[in-house]
Protein backbone atom coordinates (compact mmCIF):
# COMPACT_ATOMS: atom_id res chain seq x y z
CA UNK A 1 0.00 0.00 0.00
CA UNK A 2 1.46 3.37 -1.03
CA UNK A 3 1.56 6.36 1.28
CA UNK A 4 -1.13 8.17 -0.73
CA UNK A 5 -3.46 5.18 -0.49
CA UNK A 6 -2.91 4.98 3.26
CA UNK A 7 -3.77 8.68 3.64
CA UNK A 8 -6.95 8.25 1.58
CA UNK A 9 -8.02 5.20 3.59
CA UNK A 10 -7.51 7.10 6.85
CA UNK A 11 -9.67 9.96 5.56
CA UNK A 12 -12.36 7.47 4.51
CA UNK A 13 -13.06 6.90 8.21
CA UNK A 14 -15.10 10.10 8.00
CA UNK A 15 -17.54 8.17 5.78
CA UNK A 16 -20.34 5.98 7.09
CA UNK A 17 -19.34 2.33 7.55
CA UNK A 18 -21.89 1.16 4.96
CA UNK A 19 -20.35 3.49 2.34
CA UNK A 20 -16.84 2.36 3.20
CA UNK A 21 -17.82 -1.28 2.76
CA UNK A 22 -19.81 -0.69 -0.41
CA UNK A 23 -17.60 1.73 -2.31
CA UNK A 24 -14.44 2.33 -0.26
CA UNK A 25 -12.15 0.65 -2.83
CA UNK A 26 -13.83 2.55 -5.65
CA UNK A 27 -13.32 5.94 -3.93
CA UNK A 28 -9.69 5.01 -3.21
CA UNK A 29 -9.14 4.02 -6.86
CA UNK A 30 -10.63 7.25 -8.23
CA UNK A 31 -8.75 9.39 -5.70
CA UNK A 32 -5.44 7.69 -6.56
CA UNK A 33 -6.12 8.39 -10.25
CA UNK A 34 -6.45 12.08 -9.33
CA UNK A 35 -3.19 12.28 -7.34
CA UNK A 36 -0.48 13.80 -9.57
CA UNK A 37 2.26 11.37 -10.62
CA UNK A 38 5.20 11.18 -8.24
CA UNK A 39 3.47 12.79 -5.26
CA UNK A 40 3.53 10.91 -1.99
CA UNK A 41 1.14 13.27 -0.19
CA UNK A 42 -2.35 13.78 -1.52
CA UNK A 43 -3.30 17.42 -2.31
CA UNK A 44 -4.81 19.31 0.62
CA UNK A 45 -7.92 20.18 -1.43
CA UNK A 46 -8.57 16.47 -2.00
CA UNK A 47 -8.16 15.69 1.70
CA UNK A 48 -10.67 18.42 2.61
CA UNK A 49 -13.04 17.23 -0.13
CA UNK A 50 -12.90 13.62 1.09
CA UNK A 51 -13.55 14.69 4.68
CA UNK A 52 -16.42 16.99 3.71
CA UNK A 53 -17.91 14.31 1.44
CA UNK A 54 -17.81 11.79 4.28
CA UNK A 55 -19.48 14.16 6.74
CA UNK A 56 -22.15 15.04 4.17
CA UNK A 57 -22.77 11.32 3.54
CA UNK A 58 -23.11 10.73 7.28
CA UNK A 59 -25.56 13.61 7.55
CA UNK A 60 -27.57 12.34 4.57
CA UNK A 61 -27.85 8.83 6.03
CA UNK A 62 -29.19 10.12 9.33
CA UNK A 63 -32.89 10.59 10.01
CA UNK A 64 -33.98 14.22 10.55
CA UNK A 65 -33.70 15.56 14.10
CA UNK A 66 -37.31 14.98 15.18
CA UNK A 67 -37.31 11.44 13.85
CA UNK A 68 -33.96 10.88 15.63
CA UNK A 69 -35.39 12.12 18.95
CA UNK A 70 -38.44 9.90 18.49
CA UNK A 71 -36.14 6.92 17.84
CA UNK A 72 -33.99 7.77 20.87
CA UNK A 73 -37.14 7.91 23.00
CA UNK A 74 -37.85 4.31 21.93
CA UNK A 75 -39.88 4.82 18.73
CA UNK A 76 -39.63 2.89 15.48
CA UNK A 77 -38.27 4.62 12.39
CA UNK A 78 -39.60 4.15 8.83
CA UNK A 79 -38.00 1.40 6.75
CA UNK A 80 -35.76 3.76 4.74
CA UNK A 81 -33.58 4.32 7.81
CA UNK A 82 -33.35 0.63 8.70
CA UNK A 83 -29.73 0.33 7.58
CA UNK A 84 -28.81 3.39 9.64
CA UNK A 85 -30.52 1.87 12.70
CA UNK A 86 -28.56 -1.36 12.30
CA UNK A 87 -25.23 0.44 12.15
CA UNK A 88 -26.21 2.78 14.96
CA UNK A 89 -26.93 -0.16 17.25
CA UNK A 90 -24.13 -2.51 16.26
CA UNK A 91 -21.10 -0.39 15.32
CA UNK A 92 -18.51 0.36 18.03
CA UNK A 93 -19.69 3.11 20.38
CA UNK A 94 -23.35 2.02 20.35
CA UNK A 95 -23.69 2.32 24.15
CA UNK A 96 -22.23 5.82 24.09
CA UNK A 97 -24.75 6.79 21.40
CA UNK A 98 -27.66 5.32 23.37
CA UNK A 99 -26.64 7.25 26.51
CA UNK A 100 -26.16 10.47 24.53
CA UNK A 101 -29.56 9.95 22.90
CA UNK A 102 -31.28 9.50 26.27
CA UNK A 103 -29.67 12.70 27.52
CA UNK A 104 -30.74 14.55 24.38
CA UNK A 105 -34.34 13.42 24.91
CA UNK A 106 -34.12 14.58 28.53
CA UNK A 107 -32.75 17.99 27.48
CA UNK A 108 -35.59 18.44 25.01
CA UNK A 109 -38.08 17.57 27.75
CA UNK A 110 -36.49 20.13 30.08
CA UNK A 111 -36.50 22.77 27.33
CA UNK A 112 -40.19 22.17 26.64
CA UNK A 113 -41.02 22.27 30.38
CA UNK A 114 -39.13 25.55 30.87
CA UNK A 115 -40.79 27.12 27.83
CA UNK A 116 -44.19 26.19 29.30
CA UNK A 117 -43.30 27.38 32.80
CA UNK A 118 -41.50 30.53 31.63
CA UNK A 119 -44.50 32.90 31.87
CA UNK A 120 -44.99 32.07 35.57
CA UNK A 121 -41.24 32.40 36.28
CA UNK A 122 -41.20 35.72 34.52
CA UNK A 123 -44.28 36.90 36.47
CA UNK A 124 -42.63 36.00 39.80
CA UNK A 125 -39.60 38.10 38.82
CA UNK A 126 -41.88 41.07 38.14
CA UNK A 127 -43.71 40.65 41.46
CA UNK A 128 -40.42 40.55 43.37
CA UNK A 129 -38.34 43.23 41.75
CA UNK A 130 -35.48 42.90 44.23
CA UNK A 131 -32.36 42.38 42.13
CA UNK A 132 -31.03 38.89 42.67
CA UNK A 133 -28.80 36.75 40.49
CA UNK A 134 -31.08 34.50 38.50
CA UNK A 135 -29.30 31.31 39.63
CA UNK A 136 -30.12 32.21 43.22
CA UNK A 137 -33.81 31.79 42.53
CA UNK A 138 -35.00 28.82 44.62
CA UNK A 139 -37.09 27.48 41.75
CA UNK A 140 -34.19 27.45 39.31
CA UNK A 141 -31.78 26.18 41.98
CA UNK A 142 -34.06 23.25 42.76
CA UNK A 143 -34.57 22.59 39.06
CA UNK A 144 -30.81 22.49 38.42
CA UNK A 145 -30.22 20.07 41.31
CA UNK A 146 -33.09 17.83 40.20
CA UNK A 147 -31.90 17.91 36.57
CA UNK A 148 -28.37 16.94 37.62
CA UNK A 149 -29.67 14.05 39.73
CA UNK A 150 -32.00 12.86 36.97
CA UNK A 151 -29.13 13.05 34.45
CA UNK A 152 -26.95 10.91 36.69
CA UNK A 153 -29.72 8.35 37.19
CA UNK A 154 -30.44 8.21 33.44
CA UNK A 155 -26.76 7.68 32.58
CA UNK A 156 -26.38 4.94 35.21
CA UNK A 157 -29.60 3.12 34.33
CA UNK A 158 -28.91 3.36 30.58
CA UNK A 159 -25.39 1.98 31.02
CA UNK A 160 -26.78 -0.91 33.09
CA UNK A 161 -29.62 -1.73 30.69
CA UNK A 162 -27.93 -0.71 27.41
CA UNK A 163 -27.91 -4.25 25.97
CA UNK A 164 -31.63 -4.68 26.63
CA UNK A 165 -32.41 -1.29 25.05
CA UNK A 166 -30.35 -2.25 22.00
CA UNK A 167 -31.97 -5.68 21.62
CA UNK A 168 -35.43 -4.18 21.97
CA UNK A 169 -34.72 -1.52 19.33
CA UNK A 170 -33.20 -4.07 16.95
CA UNK A 171 -36.27 -6.29 17.36
CA UNK A 172 -38.56 -3.31 16.84
CA UNK A 173 -36.86 -2.61 13.51
CA UNK A 174 -37.17 -6.20 12.34
CA UNK A 175 -33.67 -7.48 13.08
CA UNK A 176 -33.12 -10.87 14.60
CA UNK A 177 -30.80 -10.51 17.53
CA UNK A 178 -30.20 -13.56 19.70
CA UNK A 179 -30.63 -13.13 23.44
CA UNK A 180 -27.51 -13.72 25.46
CA UNK A 181 -28.75 -17.13 26.71
CA UNK A 182 -29.80 -18.41 23.26
CA UNK A 183 -27.80 -21.31 21.82
CA UNK A 184 -25.34 -20.27 19.09
CA UNK A 185 -26.66 -20.13 15.53
CA UNK A 186 -25.88 -21.91 13.26
CA UNK A 187 -25.45 -24.89 15.60
CA UNK A 188 -21.97 -26.45 15.65
CA UNK A 189 -21.56 -29.62 13.57
CA UNK A 190 -22.11 -32.86 15.54
CA UNK A 191 -18.97 -34.39 16.98
CA UNK A 192 -17.99 -37.71 15.45
CA UNK A 193 -18.31 -40.40 18.14
CA UNK A 194 -17.62 -43.48 15.99
CA UNK A 195 -14.91 -45.58 17.56
CA UNK A 196 -12.29 -46.91 15.22
CA UNK B 1 -37.71 15.79 -10.27
CA UNK B 2 -39.36 19.17 -9.94
CA UNK B 3 -36.49 21.21 -8.44
CA UNK B 4 -33.79 22.54 -10.77
CA UNK B 5 -30.55 20.57 -10.92
CA UNK B 6 -27.41 22.07 -9.50
CA UNK B 7 -24.52 22.66 -11.89
CA UNK B 8 -22.34 19.65 -10.90
CA UNK B 9 -25.33 17.29 -10.90
CA UNK B 10 -26.46 18.48 -14.32
CA UNK B 11 -22.95 18.13 -15.75
CA UNK B 12 -22.58 14.61 -14.33
CA UNK B 13 -25.83 13.58 -16.00
CA UNK B 14 -24.73 15.18 -19.28
CA UNK B 15 -21.38 13.35 -19.00
CA UNK B 16 -23.25 10.05 -18.73
CA UNK B 17 -25.76 10.86 -21.47
CA UNK B 18 -23.81 9.27 -24.33
CA UNK B 19 -21.88 6.46 -22.61
CA UNK B 20 -21.38 4.69 -19.31
CA UNK B 21 -18.38 5.99 -17.39
CA UNK B 22 -16.44 5.33 -14.18
CA UNK B 23 -15.68 7.91 -11.50
CA UNK B 24 -12.39 9.23 -12.87
CA UNK B 25 -13.79 9.45 -16.43
CA UNK B 26 -16.83 11.38 -15.12
CA UNK B 27 -14.55 13.89 -13.36
CA UNK B 28 -12.52 14.44 -16.55
CA UNK B 29 -15.67 14.72 -18.72
CA UNK B 30 -17.24 17.26 -16.35
CA UNK B 31 -14.03 19.28 -16.42
CA UNK B 32 -14.10 19.24 -20.24
CA UNK B 33 -17.81 20.14 -20.41
CA UNK B 34 -17.35 23.09 -18.08
CA UNK B 35 -14.27 24.33 -19.92
CA UNK B 36 -12.02 23.57 -16.95
CA UNK B 37 -14.17 25.70 -14.64
CA UNK B 38 -15.44 22.82 -12.53
CA UNK B 39 -13.12 20.10 -11.21
CA UNK B 40 -15.01 17.68 -8.97
CA UNK B 41 -13.28 16.17 -5.97
CA UNK B 42 -13.94 12.52 -5.08
CA UNK B 43 -16.07 13.49 -2.07
CA UNK B 44 -18.32 15.72 -4.17
CA UNK B 45 -18.52 13.19 -7.00
CA UNK B 46 -19.54 10.22 -4.88
CA UNK B 47 -22.02 12.29 -2.89
CA UNK B 48 -23.69 13.32 -6.15
CA UNK B 49 -23.58 9.78 -7.59
CA UNK B 50 -25.15 8.47 -4.39
CA UNK B 51 -28.00 10.98 -4.57
CA UNK B 52 -28.58 10.38 -8.27
CA UNK B 53 -28.68 6.60 -7.70
CA UNK B 54 -31.19 7.06 -4.88
CA UNK B 55 -33.38 9.16 -7.17
CA UNK B 56 -33.16 6.52 -9.91
CA UNK B 57 -31.48 8.86 -12.42
CA UNK B 58 -28.34 6.74 -12.82
CA UNK B 59 -27.42 3.15 -12.04
CA UNK B 60 -24.18 1.23 -11.58
CA UNK B 61 -23.62 -1.22 -14.41
CA UNK B 62 -20.35 -3.15 -13.91
CA UNK B 63 -17.07 -3.10 -12.06
CA UNK B 64 -13.53 -3.81 -13.20
CA UNK B 65 -10.05 -3.66 -11.72
CA UNK B 66 -7.34 -1.71 -13.54
CA UNK B 67 -3.80 -1.86 -12.06
CA UNK B 68 -5.33 -3.01 -8.78
CA UNK B 69 -7.70 -0.01 -8.68
CA UNK B 70 -11.38 -0.76 -8.60
CA UNK B 71 -13.62 1.03 -11.09
CA UNK B 72 -17.39 1.01 -11.14
CA UNK B 73 -19.23 2.17 -14.22
CA UNK B 74 -22.42 4.23 -14.10
CA UNK B 75 -25.08 4.67 -16.80
CA UNK B 76 -27.95 7.08 -17.09
CA UNK B 77 -31.47 5.66 -16.75
CA UNK B 78 -34.54 6.52 -18.80
CA UNK B 79 -35.83 8.95 -16.14
CA UNK B 80 -32.34 10.46 -15.89
CA UNK B 81 -32.37 11.10 -19.63
CA UNK B 82 -35.81 12.74 -19.39
CA UNK B 83 -34.56 14.87 -16.50
CA UNK B 84 -31.54 16.08 -18.53
CA UNK B 85 -33.78 16.89 -21.49
CA UNK B 86 -36.18 18.94 -19.36
CA UNK B 87 -33.31 20.77 -17.69
CA UNK B 88 -31.57 21.43 -21.02
CA UNK B 89 -34.76 22.93 -22.50
CA UNK B 90 -35.23 25.18 -19.48
CA UNK B 91 -31.61 26.31 -19.55
CA UNK B 92 -31.71 27.00 -23.29
CA UNK B 93 -34.86 29.13 -22.79
CA UNK B 94 -33.08 31.19 -20.12
CA UNK B 95 -30.03 31.47 -22.36
CA UNK B 96 -32.14 32.67 -25.30
CA UNK B 97 -33.88 35.24 -23.11
CA UNK B 98 -30.52 36.46 -21.80
CA UNK B 99 -29.15 36.84 -25.32
CA UNK B 100 -32.21 38.81 -26.42
CA UNK B 101 -32.02 41.12 -23.42
CA UNK B 102 -28.29 41.68 -23.75
CA UNK B 103 -28.76 42.47 -27.41
CA UNK B 104 -31.29 45.22 -26.64
CA UNK B 105 -30.17 48.80 -26.25
CA UNK B 106 -30.19 49.70 -22.53
CA UNK B 107 -33.36 51.58 -21.57
CA UNK B 108 -32.74 55.34 -21.14
CA UNK B 109 -29.36 55.29 -22.91
CA UNK B 110 -28.55 58.18 -25.24
CA UNK B 111 -27.70 57.64 -28.94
Amino acid sequence: MTRSERQIRVLLHAWPVSDRVERGDEVVGTSLDLVPEGRTWIPLSMAVNLLAGGLRARWRRRPPMWWWLYYRAGGRLPVKWRAWVFHDLTDPGWLRRIVAGRLAVMLVNIAISISILWPSIHASQINHPAVRPVWWDPFLGTAIVVATLVTGVIVLVTCRTGTKIRDRQLGRHGFFWPARNDPPWPPPPPQSTAAT
Amino acid sequence: MSHPLREPTFLILVALADAERHGYAIIKEVEKLSGGRLVLGPGTLYGALDRLSDEGLIEPTRTESVDGRMRRYYAITRSGRECVQTEAIQRSQVLRAAKVRLGRRPRGALA
